[in-house]
């Protein structure tokens, strides 16, 4: 809640516009989505980017041992940028999913 | 002498074997079936991927271990593993979990040092359900992570 907190939740409507376009009358096509729902899952990647970054790294932080810590902090990066990438992959999915198919 | 040319092909055989005992799980069986269950993924697809890390001035290039869990039908929670190998044996850590959620999905993860790594298991979520999720999966990191509760 703290990261997220700092962070403008106006742009943060991953599921929002499809669960709007999900109460609307008419399905879209496929083009009419695509575009809302890749920019939708571009801001889910970049909240959830900062959001694992900060966690982990918090959590490599407070290892005492330093070689576990070095090797922790190494690997942030990857790790942050991989699970951003899945939540990449889900947002987008769930968006298209609720928006071709009302 | 026949036995000794069979016991002599038995320990050929063996030998490689115990070299390769006991290597470290794959990171999809870091967790079980009853974790699984109370997220909602007993049955869910599994993706395994290896990713490389860069070595850096204070550490050395390394990989990392994961598997995702995701839903086979429809958009519910997904849950991913990850591990990475440490080069020096640690004690086991006690687990540490975080959650974070917005208006409209929850991210929570948990952390723990295991003897030969660091594990971390995180999991994504629509907004709505995700305390009841993320409560599971600390209740249920806790379970299999804690020292002396394995």
């Amino acid at each position: 809640m703290k990261i997220f907190s700092k962070l403008s939740f106006k742009s943060f409507a991953v599921f929002g516009t499809a669960a709007l376009l999900a109460s609307s009358a008419y399905a879209l096509s496929w083009y009419d989505c695509q575009p809302i729902c890749q920019q939708n899952a571009t801001n889910a990647y970049n909240q959830s980017y900062t959001y694992y970054a900060t966690q982990q790294t918090n959590y490599c932080n407070s290892l005492t041992d330093p070689s576990a810590k070095s090797a922790c902090l190494a690997g942030v990066q990857a790790y942050a940028t991989q699970q951003a990438t899945n939540v990449y992959n889900q947002a987008y999915n769930g968006c298209m999913n609720s928006c071709t198919h009302v | 002498m026949r036995h000794t040319v069979l016991a002599v092909m038995l320990a050929s055989c063996l030998v490689p074997m115990a070299a390769h005992a006991a290597p470290a799980p794959a990171p999809c069986d870091l967790l079980d079936q009853q974790m699984l269950t109370a997220l909602n993924l007993a049955d869910a697809a599994t993706k395994v991927e290896h990713k490389a890390i860069a070595a850096t001035a204070q550490a050395p290039a390394n990989r990392m271990d994961m598997c995702t869990f995701t839903p086979r039908v429809g958009t519910g929670a997904s849950l991913s593993v990850m591990r990475l190998p440490l080069a020096k044996k640690m004690p086991p850590g006690k687990p540490i979990c975080t959650d974070n959620s917005a208006e409209k999905f929850g991210l929570a993860t948990c952390n723990v040092t295991v003897k030969d790594g660091i594990v971390t298991v995180s999991l994504v979520s629509r907004r709505a359900g995700f305390e009841t999720l993320s409560a599971a999966l600390r209740s249920n990191f806790e379970r299999l992570f804690t020292p002396g509760r394995q």
